[in-house]
C-alpha cells in the first residue's frame, strides 16, 4: 500500500503531510513524559520483523501482514501511531519503500487512519469478544486505510486513473487480503489476553483530541479534493517567475532566451538542456579533481 | 507452516541486503558528502521531478543525475539493479494508456524514476546512524530519531526471535494444516513475539536510563565538497526551473 | 546394508542478514547412533541441528531425513523431535498437560493412550503438581522438562537436542544426561559440555560453520579440540 514519488500530485501530497505532522507531533508531544523511546523502538522493531512474514495464501502466492490495528490496540491509538510512523519511515529511508513525497500520505494511511480506525473499532466491539473485535479492527483497519490511498490516488491528475477505479481496486483488494490481517491480529490479541492482558487494558485518552483527529480522518479527504480544485500548479515555476528569472539569462551572452537563433523552438530548448547537462558535467568533473587534489596536499 | 518459513526466510535475505548497502566498498566521493546535504538534495530532486510532466525538464534531470552519480563515484550497475523491478512495475500500471497518450506513459515512468534514482543516491552511499544524525540537525523531534535508530538496530535481532519462535511451533505440527490453522497458529506464535518483545523494550528501557544513550548530533561545519556540491544542486534547480 | 536416519550432502546454510551457518558439510548418521556436535558459540551447532532435522532447508545442498523427501514433510515431523536451546521459545499451550498432549492430539491418539502418556511422563519427569498450571509460570528447571517430556511423549526415532544442559539445576541434568545415554532411538546433542559430549560414541567438532574433525572423541587430536574452543 505504500504510494512511492511520481503517483501523487504535490498539493495533495502537502495536505496529508500538514495533517500527519500535526498529528504525529501531537502524540509525540502527549506521550513525551513518558520515556517511551524504546518501547517504540522495539515495538516498532517487532512489527518490521513480523510484516517480514510471507504468509501463505490459496492460489500460492503470499501476503503480509501490516501490524496498523495491532499497533493501536496494544499500544494505545497515539503510541501506535508513533511505532507506525517509525515503520514507514525505515521503510522510505532504507528500502526506498514508499516515496518521500509521499511519506506524509502514507503515514497518514497506515500510521493515522489504520491505526485509529483498529482502535476505535477494537474498543467499540470488545464487549462482542477481544478476538472477535480485533479480528474486525485488524479487517476494517486495513480496508479503510487502502480506500484512503485509493481516493489520494484517484484524486491526483498525475495518476491518470479517476476515484472510480482507484477506490474500487484498493478497496476491494484489501477488503480480500484484510481478512488475513483481521485473522493475525486476532491469534495476536488473543494469545496476549491470555497471558498479560493487562496490556490490552488501555485508559481512555482525552475525549477530545480523539474526536478531533476522528474529525480530521473523515474530512481529510475533502481536504484533499479542494487541494485538488485549487488547481495543480506547478511550485517552483512560481517561484521562477516570482523572481522574475524568466526574463532574466543566467547564462549571458551564450543562449539568449533559450533558443538558438533560426531553431526551432523546441529544438532550441532541447540543445539547452543538453547544454545544462554539459555543464553539470563538466562542475562535478571540476570538483572531483579538486577534491583529490585537495586532499593529495 | 514451512512454506511460511521457507518463503520467509528465501526473502528476507533481499530484505536485508538493504541493511548493509551503503558498505559496498567502492571509493567514491559520494560516500563522503555529509548526510544533511545528500537528504535535502534528495528531496529537491524529486520535488524537481515530480512537479512537472514537461519532456525536457524530465530528461534534464535524469542526466544530470547520471552525470554526478557516474562523477560522484556510485555504481550504475548496483543502482539499476535495485530500481529496474518498480520502474517496470509503473510502466505496466499506466500501460492501459500506452496508444491513447504515449506521451503520459512515458513521462509518469520517467517522474518515477528520476525520483527512484534520487532517493537511492542517499539511501546507497549513507550509513543509517548518520541519516538519524542528520535527521536530528534538521530539528526534527529527537525522540522520534532515537527510536528510529533503536527500530533499526533491532530489527535483525527480533527477526531471529521470530523465526526462532515459529521453528519451535513447526518442530511441532506433525499434520498437515489448513491455511486457516497456519494463520491462527501462525498468529498466535506472533503473538508470544510481541509479548516478547514488549518485555525486551522494558528491559532496554531501564538499561538506556543507566546509560544515558543519545544520538550524536553532527556539529561538523560544511566543507569545500559540501559547499560545491550544494552549488550544482543549486544550478540544476535554476536551469531546470528556466528551461 | 546400514540404515541411515539422516543424509546430509554438501549442505550449506547462509542466514537471511547474509552471515555464514553452516559450509560444505557431508555426512550420515545411522539409526541408532549416539552423535555429539561440539564447538564454540556462534559455530553452526544450532543451524545444523536445524538442517539436519528437516527444519530448514538448505541454501545449497541436500538433506534426507529417515528417507524421506522435503514433500511428506509431517511424516519427517512425527517422527523426529527438536528440544529447543530456550524453552520459552517453545512452550506457549495453556497448561503443562496440554503441552504434554500437543503432538499425541494431532496424531489422534486415543484416550488410553494419552492417559498413559500423562501418567507415565509426568511421573518420570516428576510434573505431577504442575499439570494444570500454564508453562510460563514454571521455573527455568521445570520448563526444560516439561518441554523434554512434550517431545518424548510421541517417542520420535530421532531425537536432536540444542545445548540441554545450559541453565539447568544439577537433578535436571542427571535426567537429561540418562534420556542421551539411554534413549532407544538416534541422538544428536549440540553442547559444548565435554562430559554431555562423551555421552556419546561419535563426535562432530564445528568451528565457523565447517565440521573440523569426525570420530569417537577419545580418537580426535585434542588440537582440534582446542582450535574448536572445546577445551
Amino acid at each position: 500500500m505504500h504510494i512511492p514519488d511520481g503517483y501523487l500530485d504535490l498539493t495533495i501530497a502537502l495536505i496529508f503531510f500538514v495533517l500527519t505532522l500535526v498529528v504525529l507531533g501531537y502524540s509525540l508531544v502527549k506521550l513525551r513524559h513518558g520515556k517511551l523511546t524504546s518501547l517504540f523502538g522495539i515495538i516498532s522493531a517487532a512489527i518490521f520483523a513480523a510484516q517480514m512474514l510471507n504468509w501463505p495464501i490459496p492460489g500460492g502466492t503470499s501476503a503480509h501482514f501490516v501490524g496498523g490495528s495491532l499497533a493501536g490496540i496494544l499500544l494505545g491509538p497515539f503510541a501506535g501511531c508513533v511505532s507506525m510512523a517509525i515503520v514507514l519511515t525505515i521503510q522510505t529511508l532504507v528500502f526506498n519503500d514508499g516515496g518521500i513525497t509521499a511519506w506524509g500520505a502514507n503515514v497518514w494511511n497506515m500510521a493515522v487512519v489504520n491505526v485509529f480506525v483498529g482502535y476505535y473499532v477494537y474498543k467499540a466491539l470488545q464487549r462482542f469478544g477481544k478476538t472477535f473485535a480485533s479480528f474486525i479492527a485488524g479487517w476494517i483497519g486495513i480496508t479503510i486505510a487502502a480506500i484512503f490511498a485509493g481516493i489520494e490516488l484517484g484524486l491526483s491528475t498525475s495518476f491518470a486513473y479517476g476515484l472510480s477505479i482507484t477506490v474500487p481496486v484498493m478497496g476491494l483488494w484489501h477488503a480480500i487480503l484484510g481478512v488475513i490481517e483481521g485473522v493475525i491480529t486476532a491469534g495476536v490479541v488473543g494469545y496476549i489476553a491470555t497471558r498479560r492482558s493487562d496490556l490490552l487494558e488501555k485508559g481512555e485518552t482525552g475525549k477530545v483530541p480523539f474526536v478531533l483527529i476522528g474529525l480530521m480522518i473523515v474530512l481529510s479527504p475533502v481536504f484533499a479534493y479542494l487541494a485538488e480544485e485549487v488547481g495543480y500548479s506547478e511550485p517552483l515555476e512560481n517561484v521562477a517567475e516570482f523572481l522574475g528569472l524568466e526574463e532574466n539569462t543566467i547564462n549571458p551572452g551564450l543562449l539568449p532566451d533559450y533558443t538558438i537563433p533560426g531553431l526551432d523552438p523546441y529544438i532550441g530548448t532541447l540543445l539547452s538542456g543538453a547544454i545544462g547537462v554539459l555543464i553539470v558535467f563538466l562542475l562535478s568533473f571540476a570538483v572531483k579533481y579538486a577534491h583529490s587534489s585537495r586532499k593529495n596536499t | 507452516m514451512h512454506i511460511l518459513l521457507e518463503k520467509t526466510l528465501r526473502n528476507a535475505s533481499s530484505y536485508f541486503q538493504n541493511f548493509f548497502i551503503h558498505e559496498y566498498k567502492t571509493r567514491g566521493l559520494i560516500y563522503e558528502i555529509d548526510a544533511r546535504v545528500k537528504f535535502i538534495s534528495t528531496i529537491v530532486f524529486v520535488l524537481l521531478a515530480v512537479s512537472t510532466f514537461e519532456p525536457i525538464k524530465l530528461l534534464f534531470l535524469l542526466f544530470s543525475l547520471f552525470v554526478i552519480l557516474k562523477i560522484l563515484g556510485l555504481s550504475l550497475k548496483k543502482l539499476f539493479q535495485r530500481i529496474w523491478l518498480f520502474t517496470a512495475f509503473s510502466f505496466i500500471v499506466v500501460s492501459p494508456f500506452l496508444f491513447s497518450n504515449l506521451q503520459y506513459s512515458l513521462l509518469f515512468t520517467l517522474r518515477v524514476l528520476i525520483s527512484l534514482i534520487a532517493v537511492q543516491m542517499l539511501v546507497m552511499s549513507t550509513n543509517f546512524y548518520d541519516l538519524c544524525s542528520a535527521l536530528s540537525s534538521l530539528r526534527i523531534p529527537e525522540s522520534f530519531v532515537h527510536a528510529l535508530w533503536i527500530a533499526y538496530r533491532y530489527t535483525i535481532l527480533l527477526f531471529q526471535d521470530i523465526i526462532n519462535i515459529l521453528l519451535a511451533r513447526e518442530s511441532r505440527r506433525v499434520a498437515k494444516t489448513s491455511h486457516r490453522e497456519i494463520w491462527k497458529k501462525g498468529g498466535e506464535a506472533v503473538g508470544l513475539f510481541f509479548l516478547r518483545s514488549i518485555e525486551r523494550s522494558e528491559r532496554l528501557q531501564l538499561a538506556m536510563v543507566s546509560r544515558g544513550e543519545k544520538i550524536v548530533v553532527q556539529k561538523t561545519k560544511l566543507g569545500f565538497l559540501e559547499i560545491s556540491y550544494i552549488a550544482i544542486v543549486a544550478f540544476i534547480v535554476l536551469w531546470w526551473i528556466s528551461l | 546394508m546400514v540404515d541411515f536416519a539422516v543424509v546430509a550432502r554438501n549442505v550449506s546454510y547462509r542466514y537471511p542478514d547474509g552471515s555464514l551457518g553452516v559450509e560444505n558439510v557431508d555426512l550420515a548418521i545411522a539409526k541408532g547412533e549416539r552423535v555429539a556436535i561440539v564447538g564454540e558459540n556462534g559455530s553452526g551447532k544450532s543451524t545444523l541441528i536445524f538442517l539436519l532435522s528437516g527444519l530448514l532447508k538448505p541454501s545449497k545442498g541436500e538433506v534426507k531425513v529417515l528417507g524421506f523427501s522435503n514433500k511428506e514433510i509431517e511424516e519427517i515431523r512425527r517422527r523426529v523431535g527438536v528440544i529447543f536451546q530456550n524453552p520459552d521459545d517453545f512452550l506457549f499451550n495453556p497448561t503443562v498437560r496440554d503441552e504434554l498432549l500437543y503432538v499425541p492430539r494431532q496424531l489422534k491418539m486415543s484416550e488410553e493412550e494419552m492417559e498413559r502418556i500423562i501418567r507415565d511422563f509426568s511421573e518420570i519427569f516428576g510434573l505431577k503438581d504442575v499439570l494444570h498450571k500454564p508453562p510460563f509460570r514454571l521455573s527455568g528447571g521445570e520448563k526444560k522438562k516439561v518441554e523434554i517430556a512434550s517431545v518424548l511423549a510421541y517417542k520420535p526415532e530421532i531425537i536432536f537436542l540444542d545445548e540441554p544442559t545450559a541453565n539447568v539445576d544439577a537433578k535436571t541434568r542427571k535426567v537429561i544426561k540418562e534420556i542421551i545415554r539411554g534413549y532407544e532411538g538416534t541422538v544428536v546433542v549440540a553442547t559444548h559440555e565435554v562430559d554431555v559430549a562423551k555421552l556419546c560414541e561419535r563426535v562432530l567438532v564445528m568451528k565457523k560453520g565447517r565440521i573440523l574433525a569426525d570420530s569417537s572423541f577419545s580418537s580426535i587430536d585434542k588440537r582440534i579440540l582446542e582450535e574448536a574452543g572445546v577445551i
